[in-house]
């Protein structure tokens, strides 16, 4: 089925070029869509057409044609005229909705065969068949993007990316929650992830300058043929977690560059729990105020140099060692003794990590 | 009359870091701002924040006389140009221009008469019916340019628009740019890494480091009086330090 707005669309462009009115009625006689006013007297008339096995026929200065979905009648469509000009104006407008209707099921098929694949809803003979009917390169090297936009429903995120990428027929896009768009890209021979990178680029910034809306983007990696395309899914997703929980300043997050943070997320929350009661003793790094954070975030920042962080917070090199001091007296950790950093460090990411993932448990 | 104005904008994340700090800026319809740092100095969260991508932890942003703080971002009436674009590879220029539009759902007559205002200014009006396998990069430059002039904003973002193209290219560009500003007298917020552009491009010169605005002033102004070793350095001039030897 397609939308009676296309529909209207559809007519009134035939209509622009040949000023022959039209108006497409489905089977009921009910008109979908049309140029002319006052139709309904002819819905009897397109009853008996329907029912009828002609293909055409001409009644009261009208012309009826039928229009077939697989041998199913869909639409019967009226143009008003005599003349065999007007016989082959209704013809090709009738040709013209059966071909459309070919390509939106090809569209909802494709969609579908699509969002099956990313969610694993499909048998691999089952991949492989389907493909085939649909004519789609199974050989092909491809990568999973995932877009999510701040707002649900966000359609001109989703209209804007259809239009830049999916007119290439071998990239599909789709979306399976409200808030996520899926694009499975080709990848050309000799692009690689910077490439990707590039795209996903494009990608943050077309939507804020074109649809107005803060995005965040992840990829996953390349993957060589049609089955792993759920595997790259996979991997974009977890990319999106992880950049939430330890990136949220970037908008583009690669699946293959996640460093620490992947091997973070992939603990187990009791094997956290310990972790953070042995550094922190029963403490949460949450119970430091706002100045001890920031304290040690910029000690962080600056490669663990006392003078240059001391400059950075506007206080004097003496305030910063007895704050330091203070940190050491109740953590046990020196944090300008590298080991003692790195533990420190890696604790708030395994805090930060498990806050996450109570917010959404709940 | 003031476009924009920035009155003690901060932008905090997890309420320990500050990436912006204290932003006051203010944008007449004749001001070319340049806001000019090293990367990551928090140029485009300025420009975020105004556009809306971003929220303001503190202070306040004011279009006119109406202050943005919540307004989203599609009902500011700004326009944001930012370097990694793409055209819509299927559509016409005149198509790529009015994209925007048609998702905002104006009317044909509407979308028309914006196309075809831009496509003027910008030496587009014969190319509207071309491909963009047909145009030059310049021209899809322009197009970048026209997507945000057809929404008829009152301030114009800019995020080093031009860092893709070649020097040449880019030097047209910025000056095609100035043109343009007079032409449509609104005020353009321009941020850049480059202290060749902003002092190109800028009536207005914003210095910032570390999310911190370092000095505020014409080229001229900043370049003969930088305000510290910093600005100078950034600007390749040299500072006379007055000292006393004993």
């Amino acid at each position: 089925m397609i939308s009676n707005q296309i529909l209207q669309d559809t007519i009134d462009g035939i209509k622009a070029i040949t000023r022959i009115d039209l108006c497409v009625m489905d089977t009921e006689g009910k008109a979908l869509a049309s140029t002319l006013d006052a139709v309904e007297e002819y819905k009897e008339a397109v009853l008996v057409f329907a029912e009828s096995l002609a293909e055409s026929q001409m009644l009261q200065g009208y012309q009826f044609f039928k229009v077939f979905d697989d041998n199913q009648l869909e639409y019967i469509i009226l143009v008003k005229g005599e003349t065999d000009d007007v016989y082959m104006i209704g013809k090709m407008a009738s040709f013209q909705i059966q071909n459309l209707l070919v390509a939106y099921k090809e569209r909802f098929d494709k969609d579908n065969f699509i969002k099956n694949l990313l969610l694993d809803n499909l048998l691999l003979v089952d991949i492989y068949n389907r493909a085939k009917k649909l004519h789609i390169d199974t050989d092909v090297k491809r990568c999973v993007f995932i877009i999510e936009t701040k707002n649900d429903k966000d359609n001109n995120a989703f209209e804007t990316v259809r239009n830049i990428f999916s007119t290439k027929t071998r990239d599909f896009i789709t979306a399976v929650d409200e808030k996520n768009i899926i694009l499975v890209k080709e990848v050309k021979n000799g692009e690689g992830y910077d490439e990707l990178n590039k795209t996903a680029e494009v990608i943050v910034d077309m939507l804020n300058t074109e649809a107005m809306t803060k995005v965040h983007v992840a990829y996953g990696t390349i993957v060589n043929e049609i089955k792993e395309v759920s595997r790259s899914y996979k991997e974009a997703k977890m990319a999106m977690d992880v950049g939430k929980i330890f990136y949220p300043d970037s908008n583009v997050v690669a699946y293959n560059k996640l460093g620490i943070g992947r091997l973070i997320y992939q603990l187990p929350l009791p094997l956290c729990k310990m972790f953070i009661k042995e550094i922190f003793e029963g403490k949460s790094p949450d119970e430091f105020d706002e100045e001890t954070l920031m304290t040690i975030n910029k000690f962080f920042e600056n490669s663990l140099n006392v003078s240059e962080t001391s400059r950075q917070l506007y206080i004097h090199r003496n305030t910063l060692v007895y704050r330091l001091d203070k940190l050491q007296k109740s953590t046990n950790l020196d944090l300008r003794v590298f080991e003692d950093a790195i533990t420190f460090k890696i604790a708030l990411m395994v805090v930060k990590y498990m806050k996450y993932m109570e917010s959404i448990e709940y | 009359m003031t476009g924009l104005l920035m009155q003690h904008v901060y932008k905090v994340y997890e309420n320990v870091y500050s990436t912006v700090k204290d932003i006051n800026l203010e944008a007449k319809e004749e001001d070319r701002i340049v806001i000019v740092g090293p990367a990551d100095a928090g140029q485009s969260t300025i420009l975020s924040m105004i556009a809306g991508l971003e929220d303001v932890s503190k202070g306040d942003i004011y279009i006119g006389e109406q202050k943005i703080n919540n307004i989203k971002p599609k009902d500011r009436k700004v326009a944001l140009i930012r370097a990694n674009y793409a055209m819509y590879p299927e559509m016409t220029v005149y198509d790529n221009l009015a994209f925007g539009l048609k998702l905002q759902k104006y009317d044909e007559e509407e979308i028309q008469k914006r196309v075809h205002e831009a496509a003027e200014i910008l030496e587009l009006q014969d190319s509207l019916m071309k491909n963009m396998e047909e145009i030059s990069e310049f021209q899809k430059q322009m197009i970048v340019i026209g997507r945000a002039m057809v929404k008829k904003p009152e301030v114009y973002l800019m995020d080093e628009p031009f860092e893709c193209l070649d020097a040449a290219l880019k030097q047209q560009a910025l000056q095609k740019l100035i043109q343009l500003q007079k032409i449509l007298k609104k005020p353009f917020i321009y941020c850049t890494s480059h202290y060749e552009d902003a002092t190109i491009m800028g009536t207005q010169l914003l210095v910032i480091k570390d999310g911190e605005i370092q000095q505020t002033g014409t080229p001229k102004e900043v370049i003969d009086n930088p305000a510290d070793s910093f600005v100078a350095d950034f600007f390749h001039v040299s500072e006379e330090v007055h000292c006393k030897i004993s």
